[in-house]
């Protein structure tokens, strides 16, 4: 553990995670992300040999609900947020190449 | 009369129930305080023409002699990552700038319910992500105590906002100690209950093993109210577990649960990284505990100190994972890029998370990633069993573990914000309860050279009635 992260790393991780870094952020994100990961590694020390990964506390298993059709009249509500919509629909840019 | 001279938020119902004070003025009440504390920077949002409507009506139902809910006319601010229906929900971010909300968070709605009155939204640090309000990507909201110091965070537009009377009580939500930390700096009473007690439907995302919702207060009394209108559980949120059948509100019956109550003082929290006055003053409280014929003993978690470096892994991890929903295309801040899809979800995340929020999606993004998980993520999650299970083991032989809530006093503004792992250690004593899943509370402690102090009390999961009703008969015993 506790790698040292490149400049390298540090812009795949930001491609990764779908963000632009500008050149002047990078060696502060560097920075930053290293410390942590340096600071996180004394979790090298702990002896987990067979002990079960927590994803959660409740225990809580398969929680549904009946499946009912209820009224939902805000559509016109979420597309209020959007960034375009016409007639309805979401748009988009274009995902797929013409050629 | 103004609702500022009840001491409790059940005394002041029952006069307005009683016609006794107008809702009306109470609302005229709670903008003057506004207006005359804007300089705190608290509020992100108010509502006032709203506030005095819903003021009306109630005062109509009282000369009508209408039922009346059980917060009939109580003012309440919730933190702006509460979804509010039909108003702007930003989560202090510039992402979610311009947001209004579709829908409204099952808590509030609860609230609202039981007649109670939202004049405002909280500021807090952008998304949650932070323990200073600092964060917010519009401005730091300022100490009620000390305007040159931090109201704590993530929930610290909500804290401050009780502490200057603004309202009787606010939402918060604390994923690894932001209900209790800021609480604590604003000498004020606030709670993270058990996970999964309060429905999340309708909050902004955080981490979502930890995120829990509860309520700053003046009092233990209030606090127990407020949890037992909110606790319940939800359709919408698959996460909640079953509310006590007895409720939560504070009664004789409770209090004598708890009185010969055994508690243990977490002694790994007193051994380094705390200011020596804070940890003088924790240890008087204790022996204020011992004198009120408390059985105290000191115990050691060793596994606690790796509890803020589980965090830090598990906490990136799970916002990474729920930040990747901003696409800035169905909602949140756009940069219009025809040509290219990928091009434009980059740059509007880009542009619309700060550093904090980009800082966290990295480190999240890196501990998940295929080559690292094992070392990272499933080691971290490995270490919370552990954890788990320590704290179990503890709480057969105890009823309470005590600890100070914070290990410094409020700091002043700027002071820790260029490096985030100094921010990170203020969140040493709470995350541990986030993680476990385990209620835990902070009590005001007393001041120290004029800035407030909190003690913190922690107890089994689903305890959360057994931790008020000890709260409230030692929070005298603290102040």
């Amino acid at each position: 553990m506790a790698n040292q992260l490149t400049d390298q790393d540090v812009l795949k991780l930001a491609k990764l995670s779908r963000l632009i870094i500008k050149p002047e952020e990078l060696k502060m994100f560097k920075k930053d992300i290293n410390e942590v990961l340096d600071f996180v590694s004394m979790l090298d020390e702990v002896e987990v040999t067979e002990i079960k990964p927590t994803n959660q506390v409740t225990g809580l298993q398969n929680v549904t609900r009946l499946d009912q059709p209820t009224d939902y009249n805000y559509s016109a509500d979420l597309f209020l947020n959007a960034s375009k919509f016409d007639n309805g629909y979401l748009v988009v840019p274009k995902i797929i190449d013409e050629n | 009369m103004k609702w500022t001279d009840f001491s409790t938020i059940e005394d002041l119902v029952q006069s307005i129930k009683t016609g006794q004070i107008s809702v009306v003025s109470i609302v005229e009440e709670v903008f003057e305080r506004i207006k005359q504390t804007r300089d705190f920077q608290v509020l992100l949002d108010d509502f006032e023409k709203e506030a005095f409507h819903q003021a009306k009506i109630i005062d109509d139902k009282v000369r009508l002699k209408q039922p009346l809910g059980r917060l009939a006319g109580v003012p309440f601010i919730v933190k702006d990552n509460f979804l509010t229906f039909s108003q702007k929900t930003t989560a202090a971010s510039h992402m979610l700038e311009k947001f209004i909300a579709p829908y409204q968070a099952t808590s509030v709605n609860k609230l609202i319910n039981e007649d109670a009155i939202l004049v405002g939204k909280a500021n807090l640090d952008a998304y949650a992500h932070g323990s200073s309000t600092e964060n917010s990507d519009f401005f730091t909201t300022k100490n009620p105590y000390d305007k040159n110091r931090v109201p704590g965070g993530s929930s610290g537009g909500s804290a401050a906002a009780v502490a200057l009377n603004l309202v009787p009580f606010a939402l918060g939500t604390d994923t690894g100690g932001s209900i209790r930390l800021p609480a604590s700096f604003c000498n004020q009473v606030g709670l993270k209950p058990s996970y999964g007690l309060v429905s999340r439907s309708g909050v902004v995302a955080m981490a979502s093993s930890l995120d829990c919702i509860g309520p700053i207060t003046k009092n233990v009394q209030d606090n127990a109210l407020i949890l037992d209108i909110i606790a319940d559980q939800d359709q919408l949120d698959s996460t909640t577990i079953a509310r006590d059948k007895t409720g939560y509100v504070i009664d004789s019956n409770s209090q004598r649960m708890v009185e010969k109550a055994k508690i243990g003082v977490i002694s790994d929290y007193l051994i380094d990284g705390i200011d020596q006055k804070v940890k003088a003053n924790f240890l008087t409280k204790v022996e204020l505990l011992k004198e009120a014929g408390f059985q105290v003993e000191d115990i050691s978690i060793p596994l606690i100190k790796y509890a803020l470096a589980v965090y830090y892994i598990i906490c990136p991890a799970e916002i990474s994972s729920n930040l990747s929903r901003y696409d800035g295309l169905r909602y949140g801040f756009h940069e219009s890029n025809n040509d290219n899809i990928e091009a434009s979800v980059e740059m509007s995340r880009s542009q619309g998370f700060g550093q904090e929020a980009k800082r966290r999606i990295m480190i999240g993004t890196y501990v998940l990633s295929s080559g690292y998980y094992d070392a990272y993520y499933k080691k971290a999650q490995q270490v919370r069993t552990k954890l788990i299970d320590s704290f179990k083991e503890l709480f057969k032989s105890y009823d309470f573990l005590v600890g100070p809530t914070v290990p410094t006093l409020p700091f002043k503004i700027g002071e820790k914000k260029s490096d985030p792992i100094e921010m990170y250690l203020i969140d040493v004593m709470t995350v541990s309860a986030n993680l476990v899943g385990i209620p835990a509370i902070s009590l005001p402690a007393g001041m120290i050279d004029g800035l407030p102090t909190g003690f913190q009390v922690m107890a089994d999961i689903s305890s959360d009635k057994q931790l008020l009703a000890f709260s409230s008969k030692i929070e005298e015993l603290l102040k």
